[in-house]
């Protein structure tokens, strides 16, 4: 009896890190274009959505998951980044009020939605997964798609992690971010630093769009934006715009959506993920990894 | 450092930054109204005048922070009036801030690094071999960064956040930037403001030895004793307009700066 209550709770905990992970995923590149170019886009769910799309489309041509992968990466990318230059651009240079970007992401979302229903029906598609046995690692029960959106994901974030502090042009991500004004008086290329920031953000999504496909098997349109709840909470659990709280938030959120999953019923999934949410929002509303910084500031 | 100012030869020096007619209003109510000067290479100009005179809106406008209503702007002959504010950067003209700007969330070696780095990015995009040009690069950078950090002993403070500075540790890494950017025409917002009288004189230093490295600098500052210790010649401006050009001594005595200054303290 006490035995099966352990493996209960392992069981939850491998499954919310394998939920942590692609939740990461997502809210690290939210959170990233967020901070750099200072779009709350409401149409992130939906690079997600079209990442899943393009990866099912190279399966349908005999194509691996590897390449779908990066069919879903490119697509991510490709979309995010147009996104940005045939939409948001001319809003965002216009009128920096929140409301008008909040409601063209908000369309553009629907837009693409709608989209993908009208190109592969509103019915659900399957995605074709090796049948693998769930097997233990360490004290954890997973299967050998599990584990590659573990190791996937990780690999995603510890470059994200990279570019930003050791590369010349996340250094420049990072100062657009603190202080735009400064940096374009300093001569940064402010409007080539956000363009590339949607390329980039938009491939890490869709890396993310991929991997919840796989754990979700079958998908439709409205795929990316039923997680698009789960990704915010996240972003804001982890202190909006910041990437690395980004990573904290996404842990905190997968452990406490599949261990709620477990214990309670799986529908209150994202009751759990609300109720964190609001507790953080109440204790420590700019985000868990705040303090340090009011400390400083005190 | 690598040349010396030609004013030190004693030659005749070409206008470098020259300002026409310059004119801006907020809201109908002129800021900056007709304003003209022109200032040569290695020249320390000050910019004075009361509060709301309009030193801030001149240095927006000449560095392409805020467009102008009309007038031009000359930099080395060429017209960069309608340009944006990075693009004047990449001129090679870098201002300050009245408030000090730091990238708070970056370590102060990073808030130096990216004020180098995208000036070499360019240059490497021209170079042919592009790879050995880059890391080359690299190592300068690295090499002055390491030396602008001891010369404004912020060496020990490399890698905090800037946001943990003090005022006027902040400061010295504004200037760190300039020096880091390698701008030839540097525009300061009262960069002496809150500074300690021992740092305010090691600003003044720096500022010397950047003139004489071949900067041109205008400067805003309302501790007459700085500018007196500093400028070559000075500025007025009052209401949007130049009131007196000429040496400290000369508009001290003008009529127009006198009322001017008493006309704000009364
Ligand atoms: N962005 C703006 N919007 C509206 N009015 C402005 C703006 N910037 C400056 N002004 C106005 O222009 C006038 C000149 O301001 P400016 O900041 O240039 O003065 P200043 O000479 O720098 O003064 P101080 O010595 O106090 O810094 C002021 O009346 C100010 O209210
Ligand atoms: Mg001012």
């Amino acid at each position: 009896m006490e035995a099966h209550r352990v493996n209960v709770l392992l069981h939850a905990i491998g499954f919310g890190l394998v939920t942590a992970a692609i939740i990461a995923t997502s809210a690290v590149a939210f959170s990233l274009q967020y901070a750099v170019t200072d779009v709350p886009n409401f149409a992130h769910g939906e690079l997600l959505t079209v990442a899943a799309y393009a990866a099912y489309e190279t399966q349908q041509h005999g194509l691996g998951l590897a390449i779908g992968a990066a069919a879903g990466a490119t697509t991510g990318a490709a979309v995010a980044y147009l996104m940005y230059r045939l939409v948001l651009r001319g809003f965002v240079w216009k009128s920096s009020r929140l409301v008008y970007t909040v409601a063209v992401t908000a369309g553009i979302s629907l837009i693409i939605q709608n989209g993908l229903g009208i190109l592969f029906g509103n019915a659900e598609v399957t995605l074709n997964l090796p049948s693998d046995q769930a097997r233990h690692v360490g004290p954890f029960l997973w299967t050998q798609t599990d584990i590659t959106v573990i190791l996937g994901s990780l690999v995603a974030l510890a470059t994200v992690h990279l570019t930003l502090r050791h590369t010349p042009f996340g250094r420049a991500q990072r100062a657009v971010a603190d202080n735009r004004e400064l940096a374009r008086a300093s001569g940064l290329r402010i409007e080539r630093v956000i363009s590339l920031t949607w390329l980039m953000a938009g491939a890490v999504a869709g890396l993310g769009g991929v991997a919840l496909a796989t754990s979700r098997s079958t998908f439709g349109p409205l795929l990316g934006n039923s997680f698009l709840l789960v990704t915010l909470a996240a972003a804001i659990v982890g202190g909006v715009g910041r990437v690395y709280g980004a990573m904290i938030g996404a842990l905190t959120i997968g452990l406490v959506t599949e261990l709620s999953g477990a214990y309670f019923n799986a529908g209150y999934k994202q009751v759990a993920a609300l109720a964190v949410l609001t507790l953080v929002l109440l204790v420590r509303p700019s985000g868990i990894l705040q303090v340090q910084r009011t400390r400083a500031e005190a | 450092m690598t040349f010396v100012g030609e004013h030190q030869t004693g030659k005749p020096q070409s206008t470098v930054l020259a300002v026409e007619d310059l004119s801006r209003s907020f809201g109908g109510v002129p800021a900056v109204d007709g304003v003209s000067f022109r200032i040569s290479g290695g020249e320390i100009v000050g910019l004075i005048g009361p509060n709301g005179s309009g030193k801030s809106t001149t240095v927006n406008l000449v560095s392409g922070s805020l467009r102008c209503d009309s007038g031009r702007i000359l930099l080395r002959g060429s017209d960069i009036s309608n340009r944006s504010a990075y693009q004047v950067a990449r001129l090679g003209l870098t201002r300050t801030f009245q408030i000090p700007r730091v990238w708070g969330r970056l370590t102060v070696a990073e808030n130096l690094l990216v004020a180098g780095t995208d000036v070499s990015d360019e240059s490497a995009t021209r170079a042919l071999t592009r790879r050995r040009k880059l890391r080359q690069q690299r190592g300068e950078l690295e090499e002055r960064l390491f030396d602008i950090l001891a010369t404004l002993n912020l060496t020990p403070l490399a890698n905090q956040q800037a946001e943990v500075l003090s005022g006027g540790q902040k400061r010295l890494l504004e200037f760190g930037r300039i020096m880091m950017s390698g701008a030839s025409v540097l525009v300061l917002d009262e960069p002496f403001a809150g500074v300690n009288p021992v740092m305010c004189r090691a600003l003044q230093d720096i500022i010397e030895a950047l003139r004489a490295d071949g900067c041109l600098v205008l400067l805003i500052e309302h501790n007459l004793q700085a500018v007196e210790e500093t400028c070559d010649r000075v500025i007025v401006m009052a209401t949007g307009k130049i009131i007196a050009q000429g040496s400290l001594a000369e508009v001290r005595a003008s009529e127009k700066v006198i009322s001017a200054y008493l006309g704000q303290a009364s």
